[in-house]
């Protein structure tokens, strides 16, 4: 039987760094949704979700339960990526002030050419997700990224099961509105 | 269930999230509705498509895991390296040094940080120490200078670019974010037609905002102030804490402020310094209304209404611009039983919803059972309080509603009270936490309805020690506590 999260923590804490790296492996898919939603499809998911476990690992001795480690995560992705946010609003500036020569690698980057109408259909999808509202694209990415159950999104996001039905209930609904008028 | 109540199941259905109680009544109803059947096969095609559209974002997923985890064990035993570079030329210039120092750790890379820094302050450097830096270091050292000679010229170039800049606009904060909706929400401004508002979305000064048809909503304010908009209602943001209700119903929680809240109709003005108020409003051309209605409710606080405070627990309706007496009002709970649906949809488990059932409970008469499932599992630790008390057994009907809408609500962290339920006197409270049980945990132990209905079951403890048993053995699942789910 797997070991639980609680115990992985305790072996962590231990000194144990493969507990740790069994929990990123549990984990990673999970933040990677999470901060996908946060931060849209041009965002440095990767980096932030390695950000998100290197500060859980230092902060690995304030949890204080350990059973709460996947919503504890959680928190700590969302604040990372806020950080991120931040910072990179700080920092913008026009593009036409900069100078000739100086357009910024990456934004204007395309996305990958889809291959076949299928990956065209696929691609809309996933743009109409990453432009719902967030809660709503937190709820379809958690779920369709790693599969989850209910009970899984409602530990990791501390919401009620009701509300993860009625989150997931709205979102597909006006993903079907919206794929429906885009055709 | 009709249409609409099985919508709200449709999808937990297809995830195969349905409770094992509610499976029966939904698949009864798609045995004869054609609709639901449509919308149901829809969900299920959307959910492969979505499912698909997803492959590439989890399989890329699946691998972050093993390049963070490749990262970490880099990582986790080196010290913390800064994310973002640093553009002061002083410290560039030193960590420029710093990082090629410190791999190979000498005492002499002390010495030659100093005479960095002297190049760098333009004091000539230190008599060097005797016996001086070897040739190999000196071309470090030459090496380390050029560089920063670089590094100080791109310095410049860069402040002298930004310094040519226009100053930014500092970016402005809105007055307003929409919380949550229920349906569309609408906004207009001055210069603006209406046009939808996404959950997120920003509202400024002088902005209109109006639920249609079945919508409601909810915003919160910079200042910790909340107005929830219900169906049908458009008002407009007059200031930073003026709102005027052009048409419909309004909930407001007035965050405390030396500015008074004002909520303003075309008759009526109401305002107060902090509280909770109710107001709704309606205009003459509307059939049902003969009169112009506006209705002040307030919950908590006090507010003054065309110059008559009224106090907490208290409505004030104005008749046609005349402020008539205030009035006991109906428990928050039943007034506006329609912010439920704002409050599960938010998600947090608060005071407030359960403060709402316990309004529920304790309105005499039969139990609103349709008012207290609209709150779903946050009614659960009222109900469960209500059946467990020795009051509650002397209104026995009351009391069986309360346990049948508890065995249809509750969540996981109720399993442990259903299961000391399971000892209850009477029959039918017994069954219906048997009921809840089998939906959460989709088991009976071998015991069924007829068991919980007999006199000996009770006497010989039988189910229930069979289901304290089986607690013991599943504690790790099912004993989370409530308020750790949080």
């Amino acid at each position: 039987m797997d070991a639980s999260d609680a115990a992985l923590v305790g072996a962590a804490r231990g000194g144990r760094r493969e507990a740790y790296e069994e929990l990123i492996r549990r984990y990673a898919a999970k933040l990677a949704a999470v901060c996908g939603a946060k931060l849209g499809r041009r965002g440095p998911v990767d980096d932030m979700v390695q950000e998100a476990f290197l500060r859980g690992y230092r902060a690995l001795g304030t949890l204080t339960e350990p059973e709460k480690f996947g919503s504890w995560l959680y928190g700590i992705a969302v604040r990372a990526c806020l950080d991120w946010l931040k910072a990179k609003e700080r920092s913008q500036v026009s593009f036409d002030a900069l100078g000739a020569g100086t357009a910024p690698e990456g934004l204007l980057a395309s996305q990958p050419r889809p291959d076949s109408p299928e990956d065209d259909r696929h691609e809309r999808i996933l743009g109409e997700v990453h432009s719902l509202p967030e809660i709503y694209r937190e709820a379809v990415m958690l779920f369709y990224y790693k599969k989850q159950s209910y009970q899984e999104m409602s530990a990791i996001l501390g919401i009620t099961h009701a509300a993860v039905n009625a989150r997931l209930t709205k979102a597909r609904a006006m993903l079907r509105e919206r794929l429906a008028r885009v055709g | 269930m009709n249409c609409a109540e099985i919508e709200e199941r449709l999808n937990a259905y297809a995830d195969g999230e349905l409770s094992p109680a509610d499976r029966p009544g939904v698949d009864a109803h798609l045995g004869s509705c054609e609709e639901c059947r449509r919308t149901l096969d829809a969900i299920r095609a959307q959910d492969l498509e979505l499912g698909a559209a997803f492959a590439g974002p989890r399989l890329g997923s699946e691998a972050l895991a093993g390049r963070v985890v490749e990262a970490f064990r880099g990582q986790a035993a080196r010290p913390r390296a800064r994310a973002w570079p640093v553009l002061a030329a002083a410290a560039a210039g030193f960590l420029v040094a710093f990082f090629l120092f410190r791999r190979a750790p000498d005492p002499r890379a002390d010495d030659l940080a100093r005479e960095l820094a002297a190049l760098r302050a333009g004091t000539p450097p230190d008599p060097p120490v005797k016996g001086g830096p070897p040739d190999s270091l000196s071309k470090e050292f030459l090496e380390v200078c050029s560089r920063l000679e670089r590094s100080e010229k791109q310095r410049q170039e860069l402040e002298a670019r930004l310094a040519s800049l226009p100053p930014l606009e500092p970016v402005k904060k809105p007055m307003a974010r929409l919380a949550v909706a229920t349906g569309p929400v609408e906004v207009r401004s001055a210069s603006m037609a209406w046009g939808p508002i996404e959950v997120g979305g920003g509202l400024e000064v002088g902005m209109w905002v109006r639920t249609p048809g079945k919508s409601k909503c909810s915003f919160d304010y910079n200042d910790g102030t909340e107005i929830r908009v219900n169906e049908n209602t458009e008002i407009r943001l007059e200031r930073p804490r003026a709102v005027e209700l052009v048409r419909g119903e309004i909930f407001t929680r007035v965050a405390p402020n030396p500015v008074r809240f004002e909520v303003r109709t075309e008759q009526a003005k109401v305002d107060a310094p902090a509280g909770t108020l109710n107001v709704s409003h309606s205009a003459r051309d509307v059939k049902e209304a003969p009169a112009r209605l506006t209705t002040v409710t307030v919950l908590e606080g006090s507010a003054v209404v065309g110059g008559r405070t009224v106090p907490p627990g208290f409505s004030c309706p104005v008749v046609d611009g005349e402020v008539q007496a205030p009035a006991p009002a109906q428990p928050p709970a039943v007034l506006s039983k329609w912010v439920h649906e704002i409050l599960v949809l938010r998600g947090a488990d608060t005071t407030e919803l359960r403060q709402r059932v316990e309004d529920l409970l304790t309105k005499p008469g039969p139990l609103p059972e349709g008012e207290v499932r609209s709150l779903g599992d946050h009614a659960a630790v009222p109900l469960t309080r209500y059946v467990t008390s020795p009051a509650s057994k002397k209104e026995r009907e009351r009391r069986r509603a309360a346990a049948r809408i508890l065995a249809d609500v509750a969540s996981s962290p109720s399993v442990p009270d259903f299961i000391a339920l399971l000892r209850d006197d009477d029959p039918q409270v017994r069954v219906q936490a048997a009921r809840g049980l089998q939906r959460l945990t989709g088991q009976t132990l071998g015991y069924d309805e007829k068991h919980w209905t007999g006199y000996g079951c009770v006497e010989h403890g039988g189910g229930a020690d069979a289901w304290g048993a089986w607690l013991k053995k599943n504690e790790d699942t099912w004993t989370l506590p409530r308020e750790k789910m949080k």
